[in-house]
């Protein structure tokens, strides 16, 4: 039905028109804003929510890793959902504007929630994942399908930072807004709102459809959509190759947690490591893209985790001064510069145009839930064995991983 | 992609200038509602500030607190001379000083507090959420204030002089009840996991109680890793919770348990890590010092709770004469008499800063309570 998944980036670099030396695309621009507000608005409400720090610092590390699965779940079946229908209506802008419309009007529903005791938070927190679920693929997608496929590791670092310098922005605002107005939750999530319907405004505005090849007559349903994603050769190496290493992969709220607790740091600190991963993620980002566009994604992707080998080594088996805290965070931090956005290009160089967006869901839903399971038995582990042993375990896992994952991944380098 | 019309340059800087004036004054809106909602938060804490004072005022000058501070002088001999300027007189702390949190609304408002004798109170720098005190050792639960959400710490003080040093701290849950053995060195604290409230013990609410050395890092131990010993079944329950540890001496102690029906009080041993049915139904079990009397919450069927007392030698149980709900451990001030927190008429413990009196109350039968501090709360008295 497809073209040759071997000369799909020849094909798309051709027949689009991209020039390669041209990585920021009105879309790329489009969405790396769009996502640069939204997660301001996203980040702002979980900061707020105290669930998520009291739970961070709680006892109960199972209950802990059995909250993040739920929270990554319902986030993974929306995901698959929203790179179906984007694939098969070929509305990738539509579909990616629709999730983040929901995600900020359920901002409105929040506002109603503190100023109305009677109205619960809950269900417009469960919507808000919903939206995330659904706009991550095709957005991604639109990403890779606006980019010459020679610099879409860097066109996703790129993204990826702009993500992030949300992410980073949102708590610290939210922190400003209730220093000024104690209390008043309702202006944490009116600022929200704010935040979030400026990224709607952005990518309904400066986003662009790319539809693909010539129209169909007649669309293919969505299931043979899925059996031809998963008959992409590399298709199902790719995805078992990501599902070991991320199978073996220690959530960073576990890392936090170890460092917080060998460390005895103060908990004023505590959301210092989040902020020093995410510095060094938004620093990295883009150049470890551009050396993922230059000497290939699969190098990187696996020299990433080995970073994270690293970071268990030195959890586990080093007497954490603050200097090796700090590498811990620069290492997670390097880790996710060179797997998080280099995966979407992997996928990307991967799958044909027509059903990049069900690929990549596939790709980044089987690394949620691989997680997920990760989480919880990382959290077994914890609990029944000790945190030393955990680690030593993960360790060797996750060594194991990676060399089957070096045999197993394929070549994806982009043809330039 | 096809070449873009010649106006496409225009068209495009037309929509990026509606977006930015748009985003604009999108943000111009959230920022005015921050203004509005800020003020909305002044006024409300300067009304409720106002109120405060107002109440103090009168329960300083009335004849009651006089009363009372004679009482307390005879009491505590020459430690205090009342004839002193209460803003004068150095800050002291000895036995039979009563400290306690102050509930002022306003910049003030959560700052350790000790009570004068005649009923007027002097503030300490450090603030707390919840504190107890005994020997020459304090542990206040205070809330972090520095970081984004809600992140709340154990720490430890000395009260060897009016700067209350701090010992040693670590981070911890939600706080809700603390209290130390009588020669100072072990605390046990309840937090609250998730939820925030009592009344939804076994639902969303998941207590943690713990009890650690003060002195000692590292010498944390979860109630339930204790041993309940008894013959009944159940009191292994997979969801048992604990909370509100009352110390009776150094290692033996009396604690609320709930094993899935309603919460009973335990009676159990550090040392042994150990655990025993009381056989009284309640929570938030309050020893005397003389160790004859047990105070506890008694839940009624409207959701509020009535303060029961219980004789242990001889099992009599009677009601106190508090009509108005209690949700708080009380303190005893001493053999005969107790020391609790209770929200004002009209305020419901939602605001920001919430309002608590501390009231007195003897628990001989037919009493009739007191005020003791107004906005004040988490009475402890130095021993």
């Amino acid at each position: 039905m497809y073209p040759s998944v071997r000369n799909a980036p020849e094909r798309t670099a051709t027949s689009t028109g991209i020039e390669p030396t041209r990585v920021l695309s009105q879309n790329l621009i489009a969405l790396g804003l769009t996502s640069f507000f939204s997660d301001i608005s996203s980040e702002m409400v979980l900061a707020v929510v105290p669930l998520f720090l009291t739970t961070s610092l709680g006892f109960s590390i199972l209950g802990f890793g059995l909250f993040e699965a739920g929270y990554q779940a319902t986030n993974a079946v929306f995901r698959i959902w929203g790179g179906s229908i984007a694939d098969h209506r070929q509305n990738h802008k539509r579909t990616a504007a629709s999730g983040y419309a929901i995600s900020a009007a359920t901002r409105l529903g929040l506002v109603a929630s503190a100023l109305v005791a009677a109205i619960p938070a809950v269900p417009f927190l469960l919507a808000d994942r919903v939206g995330k679920g659904l706009r991550t693929a095709p957005r991604d997608a639109l990403i890779s399908l606006s980019t010459h496929p020679s610099r879409l590791a860097t066109a996703f670092g790129v993204h990826r930072s702009l993500d992030t310098a949300g992410a980073l922005l949102g708590p610290l605002i939210a922190f400003v807004v209730l220093s000024q107005a104690p209390g008043a939750f309702d202006a944490v999530f009116v600022l929200s709102a704010v935040a979030a319907v400026i990224g709607v405004a952005i990518i309904v505005t400066f986003a662009q459809e790319k539809p693909q090849a010539e129209p169909k007559r007649t669309r293919p349903a969505i299931r043979d959509q899925w059996r031809d994603v998963l008959a992409v050769p590399g298709m199902r190496r790719l995805a078992i190759g990501v599902a070991g290493l991320s199978l073996f992969t220690v959530s960073d709220a576990f890392v936090y947690l170890v460092i917080q607790r060998t460390t005895d740091l103060s908990a004023r600190y505590f959301p210092l490591l989040f902020v020093g991963t995410a510095v060094v993620y938004l620093v990295l980002a883009v150049p470890v893209g551009r050396l993922a566009d230059r000497i290939g994604t699969r190098p990187v992707f696996i020299t990433g985790h080995a970073f994270l080998v690293v970071v268990y080594l030195l959890l586990g088996f080093s007497e954490l001064s603050l200097a090796v805290s700090l590498a811990c965070l620069g290492l997670l931090g390097a880790y996710y510069a060179a797997t998080d956005g280099v995966v979407s290009a992997m996928a990307s160089r991967l799958v044909d145009s027509q059903i990049r967006a069900s690929g990549i869901a596939l790709i980044t839903v089987v690394i949620a839930v691989a997680r997920m399971a990760s989480a919880g038995l990382f959290g077994l582990l914890w609990q029944s064995l000790g945190r030393g042993e955990a680690l030593t375990i993960y360790l060797a896992a996750l060594l194991v991983a990676i060399l089957f994952a070096v045999r197993l991944f394929p070549d994806t380098r982009a043809v330039a | 992609m096809t070449d873009l019309p010649t106006d496409a340059n225009t068209v495009t800087r037309s929509k990026i200038l509606a977006i930015v004036v748009g985003g604009l004054a999108l943000i111009g809106l959230g920022v005015g509602y921050l203004v509005f909602a800020s003020g909305r938060v002044d006024e409300d804490i300067a009304e409720r500030e106002a109120r405060a004072q107002a109440a103090i005022e009168a329960f300083e000058t009335s004849a009651l607190a006089d009363q009372q501070a004679a009482i307390h002088e005879a009491e505590l001999g020459s430690a205090f001379d009342g004839t002193d300027d209460s803003l004068s007189r150095d800050l002291e702390l000895a036995p039979g000083s009563v400290l306690a949190i102050n509930r002022v609304p306003g910049d003030d408002y959560g700052r350790l507090a000790v009570r004068n004798p005649d009923g007027s109170r002097q503030l300490f720098d450090r603030r707390c959420l919840r504190v107890h005190v005994a020997a020459n050792r304090g542990v206040c639960l205070s809330q972090d204030e520095s970081v984004l959400a809600a992140a709340f710490r154990t720490e430890f003080f000395s009260l060897a002089s009016t700067d209350l040093p701090e010992v040693r701290s670590y981070a911890s849950p939600l706080p809700s009840r603390a209290r130390l053995t009588p020669d100072g060195l072990v605390a046990s604290t309840t937090g609250f996991v998730s939820g925030t409230s009592y009344s939804d013990i076994g639902g969303e609410t998941e207590t943690i109680v713990t009890i650690d050395k003060v002195e000692e890092r590292s010498a944390l131990v979860g109630l339930v890793q204790f041993e309940v010993l008894s013959d009944q079944p159940g009191y292994d329950a997979a969801d048992r919770q604990f909370w509100g540890v009352s110390f009776a001496d150094n290692d033996a102690f009396y604690v609320t348990g709930f094993f899935g029906d309603e919460p009973e009080i335990l009676t159990g041993s550090v040392s042994r890590k150990t655990l025993e049915p009381t056989g009284y139904i309640g929570s938030c079990p309050s020893i005397s010092p003389d160790g004859r009397h047990l105070v506890f919450k008694e839940a009624l069927p409207d959701g509020s709770f009535a303060l029961a007392v219980v004789n242990i030698a001889t099992g009599e149980q009677w009601t106190l004469g508090e009509t108005r709900s209690v949700d708080d451990q009380v303190e005893w001030l001493d053999d005969d008499t107790i020391l609790y927190a209770i929200h004002p008429d009209g305020d419901d413990g939602g605001a920001v800063q919430p309002q608590f009196d501390i009231w007195m109350l003897d628990i001989a039968a037919g009493s009739e309570p007191e005020l003791f501090l107004p906005a004040a709360d988490s009475p402890a008295v130095l021993r």
